[in-house]
């Protein structure tokens, strides 16, 4: 339901198991699916967000709540007093301490970030996900990734063969 | 890796609940996951598996950096052609990062001896019709550790419909590349630790950043054309402080600081005007420094800014000088002056300038330098004229310092 609080317009935020958040319209319009849907006035009552579960759909409010752009329309709010790059730090330093979940729960937030596009979120959650693979053996991404080799012996040979150029 | 890095992912990835599920997403994401990886290790996973075998070359970004544990340079360069000319052409590129950071090298000298590699990949990565489009050295990678010159950029326009934000790094780059009037689309611009040999002209630009960055040192200052502009970085700005030549309207914050690396300094004279005339500050005209003298050189296009942060030297005269022009500063309404000193003519100055010259000024910030700065005996030839202060709007005044010292304390008192 879209009400009025302090000033701040809200939007109601439905999970598929039946959890409501109640936000604000802006940290709401961090994502761009859901603002499309209110500006195309979809949002008149609430918004079910099919997929996601009222686990992963908090993480992600948590995530826009923090990230949504903290000048208001007066122009001068915190950012006068705080320079730029303090705050980039902050939000770094914030991120990195957000993204301290496990495996499953990346993954869903990844999936979650996609739907619901959010490209800093989905971002945060990819880079997360190469930094653990990356510098890793092609084994042990495989092993990482749990995709079974399909290939027949010879087949990778050829392949090989012709990018030889990629492997030193 | 460190070793003990390798060592606590390994304990991650076999602790850390099932496998992951990455394999399951659809291409698009996948594609978008991989797109953060370099490239020398997005193009082997062809060999993971079938569904594997060509999604390197359909990536919607490229990201190349130097590869560790080689120390063929002649390698990386064929790998890079490899990867350019294989790759999916209609493939749309989000964005194309050369990174030639030291920490991904395991050889030195890469530069300048390869420089016409990097400058064709660089124009091939314009021509893929990027989004973002960055290409950043470190000085790690040159063959001149302590005398380095940054790499040339070719002296070439960058055309592109789609390029929306340019990031350059440790590059020396000229003027048809500084006219980014073929990029209609360009909204960012940053750059970092370079030499500006040019005037920079985008009538598109809404963001530009230039931290630490060598202006031109010929007979006339950097022009900087950027009419639409609505945030401005100009940190340590290196010889010649540029011109911004043109009012803008739209521009909301600015941060200028000018430090002890800004030539247009004097210790003498506090308006660039001194009577040595072998003083480089204020004389050396071949040097730019008769260029723009009588005209504004920073205040005319700061005009209408509303959120302004200045930190300026005690010997940088070029603030000063523009003062004398009497600007107004119709739009200010927030002003942070950092690194400022109670004790300095020349932040005194200043100070006493903006109250002036800004009618609707709302808040004021003075952020008291950490380290005191030397008072320069600067022969004062400007003083501004004693009319009443027109702020009044103003609501909030705020002295910064990590401590309360005397100095603020004294500044109180007074």
């Amino acid at each position: 339901m879209a009400t009025r609080e302090a000033g701040k317009k809200m939007i109601m935020l439905k999970s598929p198991d039946g959890m409501e958040f109640e936000v604000e319209e802006a940290v709401a319009m961090e994502s761009q699916t859901i603002r499309k849907m209110i500006e195309d006035d979809c949002a008149d009552t609430a918004i079910l967000i099919p997929n996601i579960n009222s686990k992963i759909l908090s993480r992600v409010i948590e995530y826009c709540n923090k990230h949504v752009p903290t000048t208001g329309a007066t122009g001068a709010a915190a950012s006068d007093t705080v320079a730029p790059a303090a705050l980039a730090e902050d939000l770094k330093i914030w991120d990195a301490e957000f993204i301290k979940v496990n495996r499953a729960t990346r993954f869903d937030l990844i999936q979650a970030a996609s739907y619901l596009n959010i490209k800093g979120l989905l971002d945060l959650t990819s880079q997360t996900t190469i930094d653990t693979i990356s510098d890793n053996s092609l084994e042990e991404i495989r092993s990482f990734l749990s995709t079974k080799n399909d290939y027949l012996p010879e087949e990778e040979q050829t392949i090989r063969r012709e990018n030889q150029w990629a492997f030193q | 890796m460190s070793l003990e890095r390798r060592e606590t992912k390994k304990a991650i990835m076999a602790t850390d609940g099932q496998a992951d599920r990455l394999s399951s997403l659809p291409d698009d994401l996948l594609y978008h996951v991989l797109s953060f990886l370099p490239a020398h290790e997005v193009v082997p996973t062809c060999v993971l598996a079938r569904r594997w075998r060509h999604l390197w070359r359909f990536a919607p970004a490229l990201r190349i950096t130097g590869v560790k544990g080689c120390n063929n340079a002649e390698w990386f360069v064929n790998f890079v052609h490899s990867l350019l000319l294989l790759r999916d052409p209609r493939t749309q590129l989000d964005s194309f990062e050369i990174d030639l950071d030291d920490g991904d090298f395991d050889f030195k000298e890469f530069l300048p001896a390869n420089e016409e590699h990097v400058n064709r990949w660089f124009r091939h990565a314009v021509m893929c019709g990027p989004r973002v489009l960055a290409l950043r050295t470190t000085d790690g990678i040159y063959m001149y550790e302590d005398d380095y010159q940054p790499m040339m950029l070719s002296n070439v326009p960058l055309i592109s419909q789609h390029l929306t934000r340019l990031e350059l790094e440790m590059v020396d780059v000229y003027s048809s590349t500084l006219d980014l009037s073929g990029c209609p689309a360009l909204v960012h611009l940053k750059i970092d630790d370079s030499d500006i040999d040019g005037n920079i002209t985008s009538p598109s630009l809404q963001h530009l950043s230039i931290n630490l960055s060598y202006f031109r040192t010929g007979p006339f200052r950097t022009r900087i054309r950027t009419p639409n502009l609505v945030s401005l970085e100009l940190i340590d700005v290196m010889r010649r402080a540029p011109v911004l030549v043109e009012n803008m309207p739209l521009l909301v914050s600015a941060s200028v600081i000018l430090s002890s690396h800004c030539v247009d300094s004097c210790s003498k004279n506090d308006c660039g005007d001194c009577n040595d005339l072998q003083c480089y500050g204020c004389h050396s005209s071949e040097r730019g420094a008769d260029d723009r003298r009588g005209e504004s050189v920073l205040f005319e296009g700061l005009a209408e800014v509303q959120q302004l942060e200045l930190s300026v030297d005690p010997k940088v005269f070029i603030v000063n000088r523009d003062f004398k022009l009497s600007p107004t500063f119709s739009k200010l309404k927030t002003l942070l002056l950092s690194k400022w000193c109670p004790g300095i003519a020349g932040d005194l100055n200043i100070l006493s300038c903006f109250l002036k010259h800004s009618p609707i000024m709302e808040k004021l910030t003075l952020h008291l330098s950490e380290v005191p700065k030397v008072p320069v005996e600067t022969q004062r030839s400007y003083t501004p004229p004693d009319q009443p202060l027109e702020c009044s709007h103003l609501k909030i005044v705020e002295i910064r310092c990590d401590e309360v010292d005397e100095r603020a304390q004294r500044f109180l008192i007074s």
